[in-house]
């Protein structure tokens, strides 16, 4: 019975996770209510705050994404964008954590400030290693790309860039990558 | 008396779409009511359906404009981004339309359907006449880029993207926009 109950409980946690990704997706941060997540899933919402806190929290626990970047610093120039690709196609095809925060970033500057964060301490590190110059600009400036890449693929539905293989936007890409993070900067 | 009238009603017409930009930037497609619109102008949500009808019709009104590119088919590949980027910079940042259109079409399919609609129809064939090879991967791939630079300078308002000055921002933009759209294909 025991065992019974705390798998029930993961699968309750998973449930109130996913529901809230949702929620926060389509409604945004503000309009979303802790009631209205743990009616979905049948609980009740003391359970909710019981398991996550408050819903500012729960927010975070529900959009934090994790993206393993690899250690950059002897890259050459030219493989950048086949090895940052295949991560990203990861955090953003494979995982609903961040589209879940993009979609609420648009219409929440909690949400924003969350993602502008996230990218902060989990994407800039390994960026900077490769950067000659400008760290800040090139890297922000990718991620730009990057989320560009995400919206147009994964959100705004039948772009022309939703129809390329996970190849063909790589070969595509990648002297984007190279030219943003590891190019001449301006003059 | 008769000749305010006319001129009332363009200037409702004009709050209501003001108001209704406001609300479907700010709290989506789905998150937004004609009764919200109506009352942030002070009329009656009536009023608001006898000028545009449903929602989605308002919506449509809200969200329609129109960004003027010019043919690119004889300009020197060089000069590209310097004239793209300034009507890019005029549909950003001179008028809320755009704006409020990206933020619902993150979050509602119809208005991610009137986005595509004006990249099909008022974009894309103007880019096209850029491109020398491979039109779907290099407009597509523009398309992202310009989505992804308006979303983090003024939606996300990231710091390093979004202080950078109009000029500041070209000059880091135009490289990848003259490789995304007449650069040597991979």
């Amino acid at each position: 019975m025991a065992a019974q109950r705390s798998r029930d409980a993961a699968q309750t946690r998973a449930d109130i996770l996913s529901v809230a990704r949702r929620r926060f997706a389509t409604e945004g941060f503000e309009r979303t209510t802790l009631r209205a997540i743990a009616a979905d899933v049948g609980v009740d919402a003391a359970m909710v705050i019981r398991y996550f806190g408050s819903k500012q929290d729960l927010f975070a626990t529900a959009t934090e994404f994790a993206i393993e970047l690899p250690d950059m610093s002897a890259a050459d120039p030219d493989d950048i964008g086949d090895m940052l690709l295949p991560r990203y196609f990861a955090v953003w095809e494979d995982d609903h954590s961040f589209l879940a925060l993009l979609r609420a970033a648009m219409t929440s500057r909690i949400a924003a400030d969350t993602l502008n964060q996230t990218l902060a301490t989990h994407v800039a590190p390994a960026l900077m290693a490769v950067t000659p110059d400008n760290p800040q600009q090139r890297i922000a400036l990718t991620d730009a790309f990057v989320i560009g890449l995400a919206a147009t693929r994964s959100i705004l539905g039948d772009l022309p860039v939703s129809g390329l293989s996970r190849e063909e936007l790589t070969r595509w890409a990648a002297p984007v990558f190279r030219q943003l993070l590891v190019g001449p900067a301006p003059s | 008396m008769t000749a305010t009238r006319p001129r009332n009603a363009g200037q409702t017409r004009a709050d209501i779409l003001s108001a209704a930009r406001r609300r479907f930037g700010t709290e989506g497609y789905e998150g937004t009511t004609l009764r919200a619109v109506a009352a942030d102008v002070g009329v009656d949500a009536a009023l608001v359906i006898r000028y545009f009808g449903s929602k989605q019709d308002l919506f449509a009104a809200a969200a329609d404009f129109s960004i003027d590119l010019p043919d690119l088919s004889d300009i020197d590949p060089d000069k590209v981004a310097g004239i793209l980027l300034p009507r890019f910079f005029a549909v950003w940042e001179e008028d809320e339309t755009f704006l409020a259109l990206l933020r619902a079409a993150m979050t509602s399919p119809v208005a991610a359907d009137t986005l595509r609609r004006v990249f099909a129809e008022q974009v894309a064939p103007k880019l096209i006449t850029a491109t020398p090879d491979h039109p779907i991967q290099r407009i597509g791939l523009m398309g992202a880029f310009v989505i992804g630079l308006a979303t983090t300078r003024y939606v996300l308002l990231n710091p390093p993207v979004a202080s950078l000055s109009r000029d500041e921002l070209t000059r880091w933009a135009a490289p990848v926009i003259r490789q995304l759209l007449v650069g040597p294909a991979p």
